[in-house]
């Protein structure tokens, strides 16, 4: 499957996910849009999201080991493919060359 | 504190998520997530956060599946990093079982959006019926079945439970029985006046042995209860006091333990907060307990005042300690000097049960009549599924002959049907949510725990299992009856056209008939409470109630304390729009109150319980005026009987002809016993019986004495007013306030409300079953006239034929009212003969008329039979429009 652009809110996750390094899985995922871009999501939207991206080819998934914490249930890990990081790249570049010439009105460094 | 996440929800969301690394990654984070909440919210927010959580995502997934959107298994197994989303199910065994059913699904789903209006119809119906079986449900949950939060509450039982007995008794059976691990005792009803918070406010206590916090298992909130002889002659003035108590009036004060609590006058010192939500089997509020006097030397010794209550040995059973109470009886009565009628029954009951009481009848009938409205709402389902199932007739056969076999269609079928009932179970749940309030209003005040009812686990898991079983029973017969007879019948153009086969439409008459049969029992039930309220409501108390209000007043001290009345009743009278201010010590139908023995003067008897019982009452000057009892005979009360003047009574008609049968009562005097005798009083007037414990009993003997004689601390105060007794509230309760600012007032009460609480009972199951009962005749009709309706468009072309050859629009609509007449008649017949079985049950609710009165069963099924002959009729007329034009040019 070719990729595509992702949604902004795909891109935020797989941002995320990133930035979890190989410690992302649901509810730190969460927790690092919130900390990190003050966006909060229902449960439901962030696990859809996951399941997409992963039909997509763009995440893979294993889980890791059981805790109690969990009620003995492992976590499921995602990590970026090298399609998925190539999706992040080209949405990036596509959103910093629409903006280009914009960064007085954008208030930021270009 | 657990941290574990509510199970049903749990269970829920893991049935819906596909399984593999997704059903584990996502059960792990809201456990995790569940986990943090818990720390951060407490286990309450955190569990309702998780149900919603849970359930919004369940049905999210589970959508996902039956759209085929997301693979039936996804991810790799634990730690193996292998690409996710392989469809591997056809592997494991039982794979094929769920991608078919999941395909089933699929096609429901897709079947129901082709025809909403049938699949709408049909959850609404199932949603009715659920929903109101899960919200009775819940109601018995809450009040009959969640246990006591108790210790081994099961092994905690009322010894005795009939009768109140005294502290002797109490001491007795712990000394002497051995089927009791423990034995203890609380007594309730002891209104007390707490004067040393926000403001005077009565408060009901309860006195209590000094073992019962302990003999419950009952740990405390804060403190302790009470210790082993702090319940003798002389012990420490040490209350407990209650959550709500502690949390409303004294602000959740965590020093509260070692502060004084001036209840009654006297001070007493608060050792323990009783933990959240403890009532005391079945009453419905108390704020205090203390220290019951286990005292030869008091006068609860041997007055009939306590419950006795203990706890069942290790290895010792309810039927040996129901054995050895009996065996013991005798023994007691030689002890204590009784007489034969003494303790000839010493049942020991579950305390449950004693806390229960009569509510269980009730909520049982109840549960009984929604079953009902559920089989109805059923049977209508299946006549719809049925319908919808012999539509497809031709579909299915083109299944067959293609190689389906038999049971797979069934199966799909079936699937059809339980998706549906699951969706009309999960919109009755929504009903039940707002059912449970309707109902917790509608029921009795005085119904033990109702604070205790709500939809939680096992009501959940109860509907769950209720949708299921409706979707199995009535999806099965017209799954069956659809796959039934052979291909070409289905397949020849005739059947077809005509869309039905005659077993089908005979089973939908089976479904018809039961409907109406069991709307009859419904509706026969809903009558006889109805009537039974018009004759409640007919019935004469023998007293007056318009333009009377009544409140509590609780003023502690001896003689001093009637002065105070004295005073407060004199400011109240002289109040513009009183025209009478009296008081009693228990107003009748709402308290029962005392029962003494009574003896004549010279009588001689060995036991008190060769004697006449009778009521007991105290009441102040101008009682009998004020409520409208009729003097008989003699005089009334006067001011000029209080203390130091001659000890007077005034008995009722019924006493007097006991105590004096043919003889004249006024001048004799008589000695009422209770607790400790009175002295010998003279019979001073005759008044007549009024109603004293409900309005559906009357003939009690009752003996009032004159307030001022017998001072007691809590009375009632009577007024009559000459406009709206409620709007003297205000004025009265400055009248109080401005002898003593520290009486609190309480129950305030107008005597037609007093009325209107005793027939609570009858009017819920009044209102409730006629609510069943009308929902029962809809859905009933409902089905009538759908099998008309279908019946006529199968006949359309044999109707059409009939009226080419001249039959009359009138012959036509009289054969098919015929026909639905017929089917509702023997609905009608069966269930009145049922009603004759079933209508027992509700013979103890019924007042004024026998359980099998003709009259109102003869006018319902005429009633049932007009609006069954409506039902019919619509289709009828539908019959009489076929244009036989278009029926010859059809063949």
């Amino acid at each position: 499957m070719g990729v595509g652009f992702i949604g902004e809110f795909e891109h935020m996750v797989l941002l995320a996910i990133m930035r979890l390094g190989d410690s992302a899985y649901g509810v730190a995922i969460m927790d690092e849009l919130e900390r990190t871009a003050g966006r909060t999501s229902s449960r439901g939207a962030i696990y859809m999201i996951l399941d997409r991206l992963e039909a997509k080819g763009l995440l893979t998934s294993h889980l890791g080991e059981p805790s109690a914490e969990r009620g003995g249930r492992a976590k499921k890990f995602v990590l970026l493919t090298a399609e998925g990081l190539e999706a992040v790249r080209r949405s990036q570049g596509a959103l910093r060359d629409l903006a280009s010439g914009l960064e007085t009105m954008l208030e930021v460094e270009p | 504190m657990s941290s574990r996440p509510p199970r049903v929800f749990e269970w829920f969301l893991g049935a819906c998520l596909p399984p593999g690394s997704t059903r584990e990654g996502v059960l792990g984070d809201l456990a995790e997530i569940h986990r943090r909440r818990v720390m951060s919210h407490g286990a309450g927010r955190a569990d309702l956060k998780y149900s919603g959580e849970a359930f919004s995502l369940g049905i999210r997934y589970l959508w996902l599946r039956i759209r085929g959107a997301v693979p039936d298994q996804t991810g790799p197994d634990a730690g193996d990093p292998a690409p996710s989303s392989s469809p591997s199910r056809a592997k494991k065994p039982g794979g094929r079982l769920l991608a078919e059913l999941l395909q089933d699904l699929r096609f429901a789903f897709r079947s129901f959006l082709q025809r909403p209006a049938f699949a709408l119809a049909t959850i609404l119906t199932l949603a009715l019926g659920i929903g109101a079986n899960t919200a009775v449900f819940a109601v018995i949950q809450g009040v009959l079945l969640r246990p006591f939060p108790f210790e081994e509450p099961d092994r905690v039982v009322a010894i005795w439970a009939d009768r109140f007995a005294g502290n002797r008794e109490v001491v007795f059976l712990r000394e002497n029985a051995t089927s009791f691990e423990t034995v203890g005792a609380w007594s309730p009803g002891w209104g007390s006046a707490v004067t040393d918070i926000e403001r005077p406010t009565q408060l009901e206590a309860a006195r209590v042995s000094a073992n019962f916090f302990d003999l419950l298992g009952l740990r405390p909130a804060l403190g302790r209860g009470f210790l082993p002889g702090e319940d003798g002659p002389d012990g420490p003035g040490l209350v407990v006091i209650s959550h709500d108590l502690w949390q409303n009036e004294l602000g959740s004060d965590p020093g509260v333990l070692g502060r004084s609590l001036t209840v009654d006058r006297v001070s007493y010192e608060i050792i323990g907060v009783a933990p959240p939500g403890f009532g005391l089997f079945g009453v419905p509020r108390h704020d205090l307990w203390m220290p019951l006097p286990l005292d030869p030397g008091d006068w609860t010794w041997n007055a009939g005042v306590v419950q006795t209550i203990g706890r069942l040995a290790d290895g010792s059973t309810l039927a040996a300690a129901n054995l050895e109470t009996a065996g013991l009886a005798p023994r007691m009565r030689d002890a204590f000097g009784e007489g034969e009628s003494y303790a000839t029954e010493t049942a020991v009951i579950p305390v449950q049960e004693l806390a229960v009481g009569d509510t269980r009848t009730m909520l049982l009938l109840l549960l009984g009549a929604v079953a009902f409205v559920l089989l109805i709402a059923g049977a209508n389902v299946g006549s719809l599924l049925l319908a919808r199932a012999t539509d497809r007739r031709r579909e299915i056969a083109l299944r067959m002959s293609l190689g389906a076999g038999r049971r797979r269609l069934v199966r799909q079928l079936i699937t059809e049907s339980s998706v549906l009932s699951a969706l009309g179970g999960a919109a009755g749940l929504g009903a039940a949510f707002l059912g449970v309030r309707t109902l917790v209003s509608l029921l009795p005040g005085d119904t033990p725990r109702l604070n205790q009812i709500s939809v939680d686990g096992p009501v959940l898991l109860g509907c769950l299992l209720v949708s299921l079983a409706v979707g199995l029973f009535f999806g099965l017969a017209p799954a069956l009856a659809a796959t039934r007879g052979s291909l070409e019948n289905s397949f020849r153009g005739g059947d077809v056209r005509g869309g039905g086969t005659k077993g089908g439409t005979r089973l939908r008459g089976t479904f018809v008939t039961a409907q109406i049969a069991l709307a009859m029992i419904l509706v026969t039930g809903s009558g006889l409470m109805v009537r039974t309220i018009q004759n409640l409501a007919a019935v004469d108390p023998g007293f007056r109630t318009e333009g009377v209000l009544t409140f509590k007043l609780q003023i502690p001290g001896g003689v001093e304390s009637a002065i105070t009345y004295d005073e407060i009743r004199r400011r109240i009278g002289a109040l513009p729009g009183v025209t009478a201010a009296t008081s009693t010590l228990h107003f009748p139908i709402k308290e029962i109150g005392w029962t003494a023995h009574v003896a004549r003067e010279g009588e001689i008897f060995t036991t008190r319980s060769d004697l006449a019982t009778s009521l007991y009452r105290s009441v102040d000057p101008g009682f009998f005026e004020a409520l409208e009892i009729p003097l008989l005979q003699g005089r009334l009360f006067t001011e000029e009987d209080r203390v130091g003047a001659p000890e007077v009574v005034v008995v009722n008609r019924i006493l007097a002809e006991t105590l004096f049968p043919g003889e004249e009562p006024i001048g004799r005097k008589i000695q009422p016993l209770l607790g400790n005798p009175d002295s010998l009083a003279t019979v001073v007037g005759v008044v007549g019986a009024v109603h004293t414990r409900t309005l559906a009993t009357t003939g009690e003997a009752v003996l009032y004495r004159p307030a001022a004689q017998v001072p007691m601390a809590g009375r009632t105060l009577v007024l009559r007013t000459d406009g709206d007794p409620l709007s003297m509230v205000g004025p009265a309760r400055d009248a109080v306030w401005s002898v003593d600012p520290d009486v609190p007032m309480s129950e305030i009460a107008s005597g037609s409300q007093i009325l209107r609480v005793s027939v609570a009972q009858p009017r819920t199951i009044t209102i409730l079953l006629g609510t069943f009962a009308g929902v029962g005749i809809l859905l009933g009709l409902v089905g009538l006239y759908g099998i008309m309706n279908y019946v006529v468009g199968q006949r359309t072309r044999e109707i059409g034929i009939r009226i080419a050859l001249g039959a009359s629009a009138r012959s036509l609509v009289r054969s098919v009212v015929g026909r639905g007449l017929a089917l509702a008649g023997v609905g009608v017949l069966i269930g009145l003969a049922a009603s004759r079985l079933l209508v027992r049950f509700l013979e103890g609710f019924l007042f004024g008329l026998e359980a099998t009165d003709p009259l109102t069963f003869a006018v319902l099924a005429t009633g049932l039979l007009a609006t069954a002959a409506m039902a019919a009729w619509i289709p009828a007329r539908r019959a009489t429009g076929v244009d036989p034009a278009n029926t010859l040019r059809e063949e």
